[in-house]
């Protein structure tokens, strides 16, 4: 090939002068573009560095949150515990108190109960002793055997020495002729005149009346010596059982009746008026 | 104050009840033997209530609740029936008659107080 050959024409001078400009031009924007990438990786390195930062942040928020969180659980658990605590002891005082209540109310009906005692034989006790009146003092026994002990069908027996019997002083639901006198030293009413100790046939109280059979005897004293008797043979139908009250009443009329009954009998006596004990119970 | 009438021929019976009336604070307690000697009472004092027995002489405790019932003036004033006659039948004639409530003897003072602390309002 000549010289001539080996130089380029001019075609051939725009052909390499273009794929020149070409490569340039191609590795310009290789370069550009790989710009743009370091750029942009800069870019996104520093947006993975910030959210990993926010990411922290939030989480130690959030653990910074959770810490109070806790504690007030563990507060109010606690507070629970205490409150469970409390109500337990509330609870058992509660009861202790209900349990107190209850015995007060127990103690204050007895001690009702007592006073009623009490009242009934204190007025029973003022009145056997407020007079010396035969028949009004009668009257007053009467009264205290049929509205304080509920007593239906009753007499106020004394013993007569001279016959050895017991005569009728007074009567309550029945009529004096009616009443059997019996002998002083027989059968129930004489074991009562002998003991002292009043009977009470418990099996009967809300047994209708039987004349024959004496449901409560109660002797009446004057110390240890049986002047008389309260013979009951029934009592009133609301009336079916005996209470302490009775028991003490009962006690009363023996250790105060026969001795108001013998006061009485003397001041009548010492008025002129009874001669003898009955011819003052015959006033009655 | 209020002011309570007894009317029983027992003076015994009516201490007894006036013994027991006389716990109520506030309460004063006249007595009567019976229902015109409770009439005569009623028309001298200003009375909140009568415990009354029936089984009385010149003039009976149903007497007495009838009469009071038929006075203008005084029918409003409630009534306490204490007997011994403790049958039903007695008990449903006081109250038709217009009694306020029935007691029977022998009492029990705290009955009696609690009936008439309820008819009188008293706490």
């Amino acid at each position: 090939m000549s010289k001539a050959d080996d130089k380029p024409t001019i075609p051939e001078l725009d052909l390499v002068e273009s794929k020149r400009e070409f490569i340039e031009t191609f590795f310009k924007r290789g370069a550009e573009f790989t710009e743009e990438l370091m750029h942009e990786n800069e870019k996104l390195r520093f947006r993975v560095v910030q959210l990993e930062e926010e990411r922290r942040a939030l989480v130690s928020a959030s653990t910074a949150t959770d810490k109070p969180n806790t504690g007030a659980l563990r507060e109010l658990v606690s507070r629970i515990e205490q409150l469970e605590s409390d109500r337990e002891k509330l609870l058992s005082r509660f009861s202790g108190v209900e349990r107190e209540n209850h015995e007060f109310s127990g103690r204050y009906h007895d001690i009702e109960r007592e006073n009623n005692n009490l009242a009934n034989l204190y007025v029973a006790s003022f009145q056997l002793h407020s007079t010396l009146d035969l028949r009004e003092l009668t009257q007053i026994i009467l009264e205290i055997l049929l509205n304080f002990v509920g007593a239906k069908t009753f007499a106020i027996q004394l013993v007569d020495e001279d016959h050895g019997k017991l005569r009728t002083l007074a009567t309550e639901g029945v009529d004096r002729a009616r009443v059997p006198e019996a002998p002083a030293a027989e059968g129930r009413i004489g074991e009562v005149i002998k003991t002292g100790g009043t009977y009470i046939d418990g099996e009967r109280l809300r047994a209708r009346a039987d004349l024959e059979r004496p449901v409560i005897i109660v002797p009446l004293k004057i110390r240890d010596k049986v002047v008389g008797v309260v013979i009951i043979w029934d009592l009133l139908s609301q009336k079916t059982a005996l209470a302490d009250v009775d028991y003490e009443l009962f006690n009363l009329l023996a250790a105060h009746a026969a001795s108001a009954l013998q006061g009485a009998w003397l001041a009548a006596e010492l008025k002129g008026r009874a001669p003898h004990l009955w011819a003052a119970a015959d006033q009655v | 104050m209020a002011t309570a009438l007894v009317v029983e021929d027992s003076p015994t019976m009516r201490q007894l009840i006036v013994f027991a009336l006389r716990r109520i604070r506030g309460l004063e307690v006249l007595e009567a033997d019976d229902g015109v000697d409770a009439l005569r009472k009623m028309a001298a004092a200003k009375l909140d209530i009568i415990l009354t027995d029936i089984n009385m002489p010149i003039m009976d405790g149903l007497k007495l609740v009838k009469r009071v019932r038929s006075d203008e003036a005084l029918k409003g004033i409630p009534i306490i029936i204490i007997t011994t006659e403790g049958a039903e039948e007695d008990r449903q004639r006081a109250l038709a008659l217009g009694a306020n409530a029935y007691i029977t003897k022998p009492i029990q003072a705290p009955q009696v107080i609690a009936k008439v602390k309820e008819l009188l309002k008293i706490t």
